[in-house]
């Protein structure tokens, strides 16, 4: 079949790349409308505290200044979810918590503004850590969340809850407790800080120009905080996000609030230090379990507190556990689960929504508990380790030469693909070319492993599923410590071939062994597994096609040649 | 003494004179002159505190860092943004620009403009510099989505001529 489309399988030219490079893109600080003023926000110096006494008077008074604005005087709609925060309150919650808004001609009259507003704090005691945040007498964020606990929303994926854990563990042979943390709370800062320019076409129309990925979300997340006024989204150019543009409420709500009280468009534009501080983190937690486990590594019952800190407050907190709850699920196969999460507030800054949340947090959370569980019911199954070449010759080596020397029984399986594929295709000590791009000596990984005392080296082909299979088989029935080196081009530099394969669907049993393989090019519709031939490399995999039991997968005639590197 | 209540400076090519105390006060960075002075928005301010890069442009031949440098300290200089880069009278892109482009050398593209100046006084010191001296060079341009591998393509397409020319 010929390529008849006319995007698909061809480059297409970045729309905004001309402006990109000739530096007329425009985001959001390069956005200009007349009249317009400039927000700034004056931000918590105490981590927890009452406010007591704000006089906004003194700021107010400086000429050029056109609004000050305390939690008097704005909405006091409150959103995250479940809702909670307000834009501006009666309190604060952390360091850099938003106490009031100027809006002046200049940043640097409203950043003098910002100065003179005098707050009279009642310091109250601030807790960090999220498990003494449950504890009672704690200092409470929220009159709301009792002990700090936001409820949980009974629609989503709170908990894992299924089996039966009694059996799971009456069937274990080893029952192992412990703590697992993944403590800090990730910045993912983009270059660009949050920004948002804000106007009222009329009373009932706010219109926004944001800089962000996701003007949908923003929009519909916003709508309720202006008493679902109309409102128009502009997208500027958007400097990276990682995630954090997604929801931009705070500056939406402080840009909105302001132009509501000068009738002048208000931009926001946070400084850096504002963007480090006082923007949505990625969530931080701990999670206290208990895992049953058989002999044979088999893990029968996984049981436990996964205690989320949000910070002071929580802009997607039960989306985020969903996704973990899910997704340790799938890297963590156990048919008894009682895990329970509570989601907990602390005077740490607020989390929001961050590239990729809640899996990460959680899995990385409960590994180490995994691998004491192993280390307790003496898992003397071969463990069978899987590692990159450029991480072999980096740090995994001296691991190999550990098993060696305490006559390790474990099958090693380097993937050699010749590049550092992890961080971006560097060179390495097996390529052949040094960091600086010159020729050196290619250090071959055969003769290493077999010189640190591996007897047990095969090398096959990553293309070849029988040989690799047969490989790996042997390995594991033998009782000596094996490396089996797979060759293969990484996937991204595989040259493109001509001929992608096809499903005979009339063969296809729909078995689903093919999808095991997580090729990207194999799709699954309801009914049908069909291969995306624009993604599929052809003659240079053959995976799927040599996995089919049914020999329903085939090469397609093709005259497409496609891009080859 | 100097007439110390104007800065006269050449930017792009053409000469522009500012009052101290009417259009810049004398903190005022040469990021800032040139953006809320000048209009010249395509400098980028990103860490606002020479971390990062974005703020790169050309004063008198070197690269600096516009958001570390005082206006007040550029009197009688010249400086060369990213504005300046394209033929004046063409509107034809200069060959590091149509590279970028070629070789999609960049994500979100806030870093991008800093990244071409760097590139551009390399190329007007050592127009054949190594890979190693690229990468040198670049060292202090920050771009958080990764694209630096793209930027070593197009500006090596860009070194070894073919249709980028000379």
């Amino acid at each position: 079949m010929a390529n008849n489309y006319r995007y698909i399988g061809k480059d297409t030219p970045r729309k905004d790349a001309r402006d990109i490079v000739t530096g007329k893109a425009q985001y959001l600080d390069d956005v200009h409308l007349p009249n317009m003023l400039i927000g700034k926000v004056l931000r918590s110096p105490l981590p927890h505290a009452n406010i007591k006494r704000i006089d906004v008077s003194r700021a107010a008074a400086l000429p050029s200044v056109h609004a000050v604005l305390t939690y008097k005087d704005v909405t006091d709609a409150i959103w995250g979810i479940p809702n909670h925060m307000k834009l501006l309150d009666k309190k604060v919650r952390f360091v850099g918590d938003a106490v009031a808004l100027v809006a002046a001609d200049t940043a640097e009259i409203a950043d003098e503004a910002v100065e003179l507003i005098e707050v009279e704090y009642e310091p109250l005691a601030a807790c960090y850590d999220v498990e003494e945040a449950i504890k009672p007498g704690q200092p409470q964020l929220y009159d709301q969340y009792p002990n700090n606990i936001i409820p949980q929303i009974s629609k989503l994926l709170q908990n894992v809850i299924k089996g039966d854990v009694d059996k799971g563990f009456a069937e274990a042979d080893e029952i192992i407790e412990g703590t697992g943390f993944y403590e800090c709370f990730p910045n993912p800062l983009p270059p660009e800080p949050p920004g948002v320019i804000a106007y009222w076409e009329n009373p009932d129309k706010l219109v926004a120009y944001v800089a962000t990925q996701s003007l949908g979300l923003n929009k519909y997340l916003a709508q309720p905080f202006f008493r679902m006024a109309n409102t128009q989204f502009i997208a500027t150019q958007c400097g990276g996000s990682y995630g954090t543009k997604n929801a931009n409420l705070t500056p939406i709500g402080f840009a909105a609030e302001l132009s509501k009280a000068t009738r002048r468009p208000v931009k926001i534009y946070y400084t850096k230090e504002e963007h480090l501080a006082a923007y949505s983190l990625r969530i931080s937690c701990r999670i206290n379990a208990r895992v049953g486990i058989k002999k044979d590594g088999t893990v029968t019952a996984v049981t436990g507190d996964w205690i989320v800190n949000t910070g002071s407050g929580s802009e997607a907190g039960p989306h985020e556990i969903a996704v973990g709850c899910g997704e340790l699920q799938l890297a963590l196969r156990c048919p008894n689960w009682n895990l329970r999460s509570k989601l907990v507030v602390t005077n740490r800054a607020p989390t929001g929504i961050v590239r990729g949340y809640g899996g990460q947090e959680l899995e990385s959370s409960i590994l180490p508990i995994m691998g004491m569980a192993m280390e307790k019911a003496g898992v003397n199954d071969k463990v069978v380790a899987v590692i990159g070449d450029s991480t072999f010759l980096h740090s995994g080596i001296t691991g190999l030469v550990n098993a060696v020397y305490n006559k390790g029984q474990i099958t090693l399986i380097i993937l050699d693909n010749r590049t550092t594929a992890m961080t971006g295709h560097q060179e390495h000590p097996g390529t052949g070319i040094t960091a600086q791009g010159k020729e050196t000596r290619a250090i071959e990984l055969e003769p290493l492993t077999r010189g640190i005392g591996v007897n047990n080296v095969t090398v096959v082909d990553a293309w070849d599923l029988k040989t690799l299979k047969a490989s790996v088989k042997s390995s594991l029935d033998s009782s000596e410590l094996s490396v089996i080196i797979v060759h293969g081009a990484c996937s991204v530099h595989v040259p493109r071939r001509c001929n992608p394969r096809v499903i005979d669907a009339d063969r296809c049993n729909q078995c689903n062994l093919c999808l095991i393989l997580g090729c990207p090019a194999i799709q699954k519709e309801p009914g049908q597994i069909y291969i995306d031939t624009s993604l599929c490399v052809g003659d240079s995999c053959t995976l799927c096609q040599q996995l089919c039991p049914r020999q329903a997968i085939s090469p397609q005639e093709s005259t497409y040649t496609g891009k080859t590197e | 003494m100097p007439d110390k209540t104007k800065i006269n400076l050449e930017v792009n090519g053409k000469p522009c004179e500012l009052m101290i105390g009417k259009d810049i006060i004398s903190s005022d960075t040469l990021a800032e002159t040139l953006r809320n002075n000048l209009g010249l928005l395509g400098t980028k301010i990103s860490c606002d505190r020479g971390a990062c890069g974005a703020c790169t442009v050309i004063l008198n031949g070197k690269t600096v860092l516009s958001c570390m440098t005082l206006t007040v300290e550029c009197d009688g200089m010249s400086v060369t943004t990213i504005e300046g880069l394209e033929d004046p009278k063409t509107g034809q892109l200069h060959p590091l620009q149509q590279s970028f482009i070629d070789h999609t050398a960049f994500q979100c593209g806030f870093c991008t403009p800093g990244i071409i100046m760097t590139v551009k006084a390399l190329l007007n010191e050592n127009p054949k510099p190594t890979e190693d001296e690229i990468k040198q060079a670049l060292s202090g341009n920050f771009c958080r989505c990764i694209s630096h591998y793209e930027v070593l393509k197009a500006v090596t397409a860009v070194i070894e001529g073919g249709k980028y020319g000379k």
